[in-house]
């Protein structure tokens, strides 16, 4: 439901577009919020998708991308564990930040969730929530 | 009107020489340059929009630098978006052109290549959209300007087509800064590296400064050990 939120154990993932990409590397950029028009960082929560495997994760996600955005050929799509998200930046951020991870389904997508608590200059708290992308969990958002 | 006899602006004439009151700027900027990329900025009618640039010398970061502030020629046509945009399009070109025949910018050509890279990108997802915001763009110029003993960085755009620089090394020692767009040349820097004395915990200061006082700011943090040649 709408404003659920997201168990600590569960993942998002988050797409990463080709200019927030350099030399095959997602960079903080990916992780920042838009001045005046996003209240939220958009991701999409894994395990409501009800897939069997990562890899059926990463294509239904592909599916849900391809209707809804332009999807660039170096695009990437970043897997991120809910719980050590707000666990790494509670504990390594200035102020502490509290960050809210809640279901936000939309008409054409309704694994969509957002990243609260979010400033559109907030790079320092972007870094680290890069920090806890694994490179392994990094995937082609592009068949 | 801008005062010509000072030192504070510098007028384009044309495909003329630029001159500030009573000093030249030694850049150069040719008329064919070669590019591997499908934009070919020697077709960019590059100074049809440039009416003049206010410089302020600065003595606070590097002798010999200073601040530009461009002004445009408000040619706009307010009533149709497709103006706007080609507008806004080649005022983003007018700055790319600006770095990369900024002959006091190093890595100048790559800087530009890439700027020109992200704006495909954007473009190419949003046709509408302005690629690079040239508020942002024209800080990062102003940046780079006053630091031309810079190693090159990485450079990504926000969501907001801002523009996002990182240094990093493979010590994991990173400088992040955005370029926020507005008069007040404001940037967003974060630092982070091993702490040294328990290298296992990470060091981390954060803070918005002008970008005139950027270096300044972060050198008593060590910062200018892994971003400077």
């Amino acid at each position: 439901m709408k404003g659920d939120i997201l168990p600590n154990e569960d993942h998002i993932a988050r797409f990463c577009r080709p200019m927030q990409i350099e030399d095959g590397q997602i960079k903080p950029s990916a992780f920042i919020v838009r001045k005046d028009y996003d209240d939220s960082l958009s991701v999409n929560w894994l395990e409501i998708l009800n897939c069997l495997s990562r890899e059926k994760e990463i294509a239904a996600l592909r599916n849900i991308y391809a209707k809804k955005l332009y999807v660039g050929a170096t695009a990437k799509i970043a897997v991120l564990h809910v719980g050590e998200v707000i666990k790494k930046v509670f504990e390594a951020s200035v102020d502490s930040r509290v960050l809210e991870i809640k279901h936000n389904p939309e008409n054409n997508d309704l694994s969509h969730s957002g990243i609260y608590n979010l400033k559109y200059d907030d790079i320092e708290i972007a870094r680290l929530i890069l920090q806890t992308v694994h490179k392994t969990e990094i995937y082609p958002a592009r068949q | 009107m801008p005062d010509l006899q000072t030192n504070n602006w510098l007028v384009i004439l044309g495909n003329s020489s630029k001159v500030y009151g009573n000093e030249f700027l030694s850049d150069y900027f040719p008329r064919v340059q070669a590019t591997s990329v499908a934009w070919h900025l020697e077709n960019v009618p590059s100074q049809q929009f440039l009416q003049s640039l206010s410089y302020t010398p600065s003595s606070a970061v590097n002798q010999g630098s200073g601040a530009v502030a461009i002004q445009w020629i408000d040619t706009d046509d307010p009533f149709t978006k497709f103006d706007l945009i080609d507008n806004e399009d080649r005022r983003v070109q007018d700055l790319i052109f600006l770095i990369r025949t900024s002959l006091a910018i190093p890595y100048r050509e790559i800087l530009s290549t890439r700027l020109i890279t992200l704006f495909c990108y954007a473009k190419e997802e949003d046709p509408d959209s302005v690629g690079i915001d040239t508020g942002s763009l024209l800080n990062f110029y102003n940046f780079l300007r006053l630091n031309t003993d810079l190693k090159r960085p990485s450079i990504t755009l926000t969501s907001d087509y801002t523009i996002y620089a990182s240094w990093e090394t493979e010590h994991k020692q990173v400088f992040d800064v955005l370029f926020l767009p507005g008069k007040d040349m404001d940037v967003r820097f974060a630092i982070f590296k091993p702490n040294d004395r328990h290298p296992e915990k990470e060091f981390r200061f954060s803070g918005t400064v002008t970008s005139d006082v950027l270096r300044e700011t972060v050198a008593p943090h060590g910062v200018l050990d892994w971003i400077l040649e």
